[in-house]
């Protein structure tokens, strides 16, 4: 099963605040807050490295209690929370993922703020979906749309 | 995109090249990656460096690592065996899963003190020859965590610089 990374989603309690850290170290290509209804969460991509090919950092604050990523800012403070990889397919490797008995957490849905954070301007919307690992880390599977 | 500058960038940190997760089991772990995500060959070996440093203060450690590429990415599982570590921290507050993110530096001691003029204090820190890689390391792990919980470390390999 070969994957290809796309993003590392972090979980922090205030977007504009960590982005002021990243500011500091001289990061400063940022996407705009973009809210998902979905997820209940404001995020925003990070560049780091200058390079639009490389490995995006993304920002997660929680838009209410009942997102979540709730649960995870509370218990934990925050802090890496998944890594996202890009398929083709992402009913087909759901359903891979699936039969090796990988706990889903979110089925396959819109994801819409990607696709306004990158000024995709697609007809057919990005789609995502979550599951979790044995040892508690947590996947997302992201088909770009078209 | 907003706030793009080519100094900013060119001064600021440089991609992502590593995620580091604690495991509990190294044999386990390699096990997993391998035979779910096809992840390796893993280079697992013994890490006791020469110098380390827990607080600022010098302090033994002996941690198990074990590393394989994810495409451009270094997949870091990193079990602690002996000695004061943010690892065995991690380990004991949350169980296993994501640490930290690692960035390669080509200058150590300038991204040092950017991250300490930028206010960051230093974790754990280590430099040492590792003999898997017949080269010197030099890393270490800035509490960026304040508002976010996310630990960022600088890396610098002799045998990067050399190719």
């Amino acid at each position: 099963m070969k994957l290809r990374l796309n993003h590392i989603g972090l979980v922090v309690e205030n977007i504009p605040e960590f982005a002021n850290i990243l500011r500091s170290l001289g990061v400063s290509e940022m996407t705009p807050l973009e809210p998902d209804p979905i997820q209940k969460v404001s995020a925003c991509f990070v560049t780091v490295g200058g390079n639009e090919h490389d490995v995006h950092l993304e920002l997660l604050e929680p838009t209410d209690n009942s997102s979540p990523i709730s649960n995870f800012l509370t218990q934990s403070g925050g802090g890496l929370h998944h890594l996202c990889f890009e398929v083709d397919n992402i009913d087909q490797m759901a359903n891979k993922l699936t039969e090796k008995g990988f706990q889903i957490v979110c089925p396959s849905v819109e994801c819409v703020g990607y696709d306004r954070s990158f000024k995709l301007g697609n007809k057919i919307p990005t789609r995502i979906a979550f599951f979790l690992l044995d040892n508690k880390i947590l996947i997302e599977l992201l088909q770009k749309g078209v | 995109m907003i706030g793009s500058n080519e100094m900013t960038i060119k001064l600021g940190l440089p991609p992502v090249s590593q995620i580091g997760v604690v495991v509990k089991d190294m044999d386990a772990a390699v096990g997993y990656y391998s035979s779910v995500f096809g992840l390796g060959p893993f280079t697992v070996y013994k890490f006791v460096p020469e110098k380390h440093w827990y607080m600022e203060r010098p302090s033994p450690l002996k941690l198990k690592m074990g590393k394989a590429m994810w495409g451009d990415i270094e997949w870091e599982l990193l079990q602690p065996l002996e000695g004061k570590s943010l690892h065995q921290e991690f380990l004991d507050k949350q169980g296993e899963g994501l640490q930290h993110l690692g960035f390669n530096v080509p200058d150590y001691d300038e991204m040092f003190g950017k991250f300490l003029k930028s206010g960051f204090k230093p974790l754990m820190r280590a430099e040492t020859y590792i003999d898997t890689y017949k080269g010197y390391l030099r890393a270490c792990y800035f509490d960026t965590r304040r508002v976010g919980g996310v630990i960022f470390e600088i890396i610098w390999k002799s045998w990067l610089m050399e190719s």
